[in-house]
């Protein structure tokens, strides 16, 4: 072989890969909207690709049947009583869409959020606050990690108008987490923002390059491999009575709870005990009782979801939901800590014109409010519904005024030791 | 004037090596003049220099400007030392001056590793809040495989192997820049010969061919491959174990795709760096040759991850072998190996980061090391009773790899994350 044509071996190959991707890149996006079966499977599986997706969540987020229930692991906790089974058995006029799952806090969400806002305004949310999340230092490297998604982080890029204490301090928080730190594009943009300056209209480009792969890549993969609760929901409608009835609901989320918590002293589900408690039982005796949850970076991280959803005109029920009293008893965390979070977290959702707060912080001691230690079940999901129904069903329009206070973004506030530090 | 000089610093674009696509264009557009040279049997040295400076401020400057800092006053250090060892090792050759240059070319690495452990072990950052700034100002992409050369330097100096020291040879290859992030980790004797002595026609056409070969396996193995594993796939099993619908199956898929996910990404990696280099006309040792063919564990690490095996192979391993034997601190030969094995893995396991899985991982390979040369052992004095055909082979291979993969599960963190969760 001549070295002329070894050359052209070793190059012609190159030279033709190069104009196949570049045909690749001129070909036109078509948008695959997702089947209504996909959707509907998608509402119930808390998938992490529906998490980090736009595809699914937001084509349902667009139709009104569908409400999103934002929340954590407390959402998987299907009995009965479930709202998504509630919903389906009782014909109610809407759906719940679950969004969230183990380990997403607020500023997955705050992801999520931002990257449906086109569908989101004015429509009417559901969100679940875990107390657990507001440890000192918010959600763990790790937990991030799992939900992250970049396609909505460059959305949100691409979307800031204005740079203002909420997106400084945003860009701030997300430079902590390894992720976006890998991402060089991500770091640079980010680090501009944080330092208050906006993105110039080539870097703007550049985040639309970006998502439009990745949002190809969620319409291609978005809908593979989703984890259905079907079969569990339909298993569940059987057991509920034909027409609605809250005493007799009440009554059979008592009597189903009490038949499932036999085998220990805490009223936590038997499975649930026999394989996360009986093995480490004894070390987690009085092992709560330096737990806090009323000083966290998660009120800041908070702050932004709130901050989202008044700019987006969004009516939302806030659902902060107990811990089982016995199994504090047994851990020693603090009732007292307790109720202060509620009352800071209260104030935090209160004094900037979020009215809808169902706060079971005093239900603890409830007979079968919780279906294990910090999840809610039968009589909890029952009294979720007393509270989320009439307020998703009321069709009453009503103009949403909030008042959003950027210090609830400070470090003072995250540790102030409410309400001791009077405000 | 400001302000145009700032819109052109927008239009840059940042990248650590090979990070996107684009990145290639980039440096195929600017290899183009050094290939032609080579092609007629030069070698530009001030074109590779500028090529160099160039690609490294791509990945150093901008928002990672802070670890450029770093990595020059790293290079000004390991080079200073360096050269201190080499006109002091021309006078004597104490032991104790050794070992002190050797500790102080770890120095900068062993702080920043050491670093995260100790400040969450001890109060020391509560109190002194400055401190956070010492990994920040010495960290930077690439500082292990900077120091794995450094190392093997004043090793090679003090075996008298180095006999003319060139500090800008030492600085070219300190900063070569296709192998800075990750390696693979190359030999300064090996490296100055191809400095010293471009290829000939005939060979360079033959290396431009393979190395644009393996840069398109790269692309195949970590933008294709590796990447559908981690974005896609990944999340999918983790989240499967993680919601606990079957918590055995979740593991088991995510140790397979993990593992598959890691080689095509990292084996992608080693392509682009070999392949680059053999554009530039250096022939940069491979890291991978088929490792999940290994028919055990010896085998799998001289092919995963080779220069990286090799390295600890001959600076490591093998010194402290020699030392061992010399000084008679062990009777048996099979002892003093074992004792190797596991000193040599748990350095590995203390490099990768001083996190319970990392250490984990290092006993767990140590263990099946030194189980595989007991076996070993047996298998040579009962040659006879033992089969060997096709199916031990196969056998052999399946095993090697189900071992590895699981220790790949340890490495990945994944368990860690998984056990949080659960408490």
């Amino acid at each position: 072989m001549s070295s002329r044509r070894k050359l052209f071996l070793a190059i012609g190959p190159f030279v033709l890969a190069l104009c196949l991707l570049g045909g690749i890149f001129l070909l036109p996006s078509t948008k695959m909207k997702p089947a209504e079966k996909t959707m509907e499977k998608a509402s119930t599986s808390m998938s992490v690709n529906v998490i980090k997706g736009n595809n699914l969540k937001n084509t349902a987020m667009a139709n009104p049947y569908y409400v999103p229930f934002f929340g954590s692991s407390e959402l998987s906790r299907v009995d009965a009583f479930h709202p998504s089974v509630l919903a389906e058995k009782y014909n109610r006029p809407y759906r719940p869409f679950l969004l969230g799952a183990a380990g997403t806090q607020s500023l997955s969400q705050f992801l999520m959020l931002q990257s449906m806002s086109k569908d989101l305004k004015g429509k009417k949310a559901v969100f679940i606050i875990s107390p657990q999340w507001f440890v000192d230092k918010g959600v763990s490297k790790e937990m991030f990690a799992l939900y992250y998604s970049p396609l909505q982080t460059y959305q949100w890029l691409m979307n800031v108008r204005e740079v203002g204490d909420n997106e400084k301090y945003l860009a701030h928080r997300l430079l902590q987490f390894p992720n976006t730190r890998k991402d060089t594009t991500m770091k640079t943009l980010l680090k501009q923002i944080a330092r208050g300056e906006r993105l110039t209209p080539t870097q703007l480009k550049m985040c639309e390059t970006s998502s439009k792969v990745l949002i190809r890549e969620d319409e291609l993969f978005g809908h593979l491999g989703l984890i259905s609760k079907d079969y569990k929901i339909k298993q569940k409608l059987k057991q509920l009575p034909d027409a609605y009835n809250l005493q007799s609901l009440d009554q059979l989320a008592f009597e189903q709870g009490k038949k499932q918590t036999k085998g220990n002293p805490y009223e936590i589900s038997n499975s649930f005990y026999r394989k996360r408690i009986a093995p480490i039982e004894s070390s987690l005796k009085n092992s709560q009782e330096d737990f806090d949850y009323t000083r966290s970076v998660e009120f800041a991280d908070f702050q932004v979801v709130l901050n989202e959803m008044a700019k987006l005109h969004m009516d939302v029920m806030f659902i902060i939901p107990p811990v089982n009293q016995k199994w504090m008893d047994y851990t020693g965390l603090s009732p007292e800590m307790l109720d202060t979070f509620s009352h800071k977290i209260t104030h935090q959702l209160n004094s900037q014109g979020f009215r809808h707060v169902a706060d079971f912080t005093y239900k603890r001691s409830e007979p079968y409010f919780m279906e294990d230690t910090i999840h809610l079940g039968w009589r909890g999901w029952v009294a979720v519904d007393q509270a989320v129904e009439p307020f998703l069903t009321n069709t009453e329009e009503k103009r949403m005024s909030y008042r959003i206070n950027d210090d609830f973004l400070t470090s003072d506030w995250q540790k102030s030791p409410y309400p001791a530090n009077d405000r | 004037m400001i302000n145009t000089l700032e819109q052109m610093f927008s239009k840059i674009v940042y990248y650590s090596p090979y990070e996107r696509p684009f990145y290639f264009i980039l440096l195929g557009v600017a290899l183009i003049p050094l290939i032609i040279q080579l092609l007629r049997g030069n070698r530009m040295m001030w074109y590779q220099n500028i090529l160099t400076l160039t690609f490294l401020w791509l990945s150093f400057s901008g928002p990672n400007a802070r670890q450029g800092i770093a990595l020059i006053l790293y290079v000004l250090w390991q080079t200073v030392l360096v050269y201190a060892y080499f006109k002091y090792r021309q006078q004597r050759n104490k032991s104790s001056v050794f070992y002190v240059a050797v500790a102080l070319a770890i120095l900068p690495l062993f702080i920043l590793k050491l670093f995260p452990f100790l400040a969450n072990q001890t109060m020391l950052l509560e109190h002194n809040p400055q401190l956070r700034f010492i990994p920040m100002t010495i960290g930077f992409l690439g500082i292990s495989y900077l120091t794995f050369k450094a190392v093997q330097m004043i090793m090679e100096i003090r075996d008298g192997v180095i006999k003319e020291y060139s500090v800008g040879r030492y600085i070219q290859f300190l900063l070569f820049f296709p192998t800075i992030s990750s390696g693979p980790i190359d030999r300064y004797r090996r490296f100055e010969k191809d400095l010293l002595h471009p290829p000939s026609k005939e060979t360079y056409v033959e290396m431009l061919s393979s190395g644009l070969n393996m840069i398109f396996l790269g692309f195949l193995y970590k933008f294709i491959l590796g990447n559908l594993l981690g974005t896609q796939l990944l999340p999918r099993v983790q989240d499967f174990a993680l919601q606990r619908e079957n918590l055995f199956l979740g593991l088991l898929g995510t140790m397979y795709v993990y593992t598959f996910y890691l080689f095509f990404d990292f084996a992608g990696y080693s392509l682009f760096a070999v392949g680059v280099s053999k554009l530039m006309g250096y022939d940069t040792p491979i890291n991978f040759n088929k490792p999940f063919l290994s028919h055990n564990i010896k085998e799998f690490w001289n092919r995963w991850h080779m220069s990286l095996s090799f390295w600890f192979r001959d600076y490591v391993y093998m010194r402290l072998m020699f030392t061992l034997m010399k000084k008679k601190v062990f009777k048996s030969r099979v002892v003093a190996s074992n004792v190797g094995y596991f000193v040599l893995f748990l350095v590995m396991g203390f490099w990768h980061g001083l996190t319970w899985y990392y250490i984990v991982y290092g006993l767990y390979h140590a263990t099946l090391i030194c189980l595989t040369d007991a076996w070993i052992r047996f298998k040579r004095k009962h040659k006879k009773q033992l089969p060997s055909n096709m199916w031990t082979k196969g056998l052999s291979i399946v095993l090697t790899f189900h071992a590895v993969a699981f220790s790949f599960l340890i490495f990945s963190g994944f368990l860690d994350t998984l056990l949080k969760t659960i408490f």
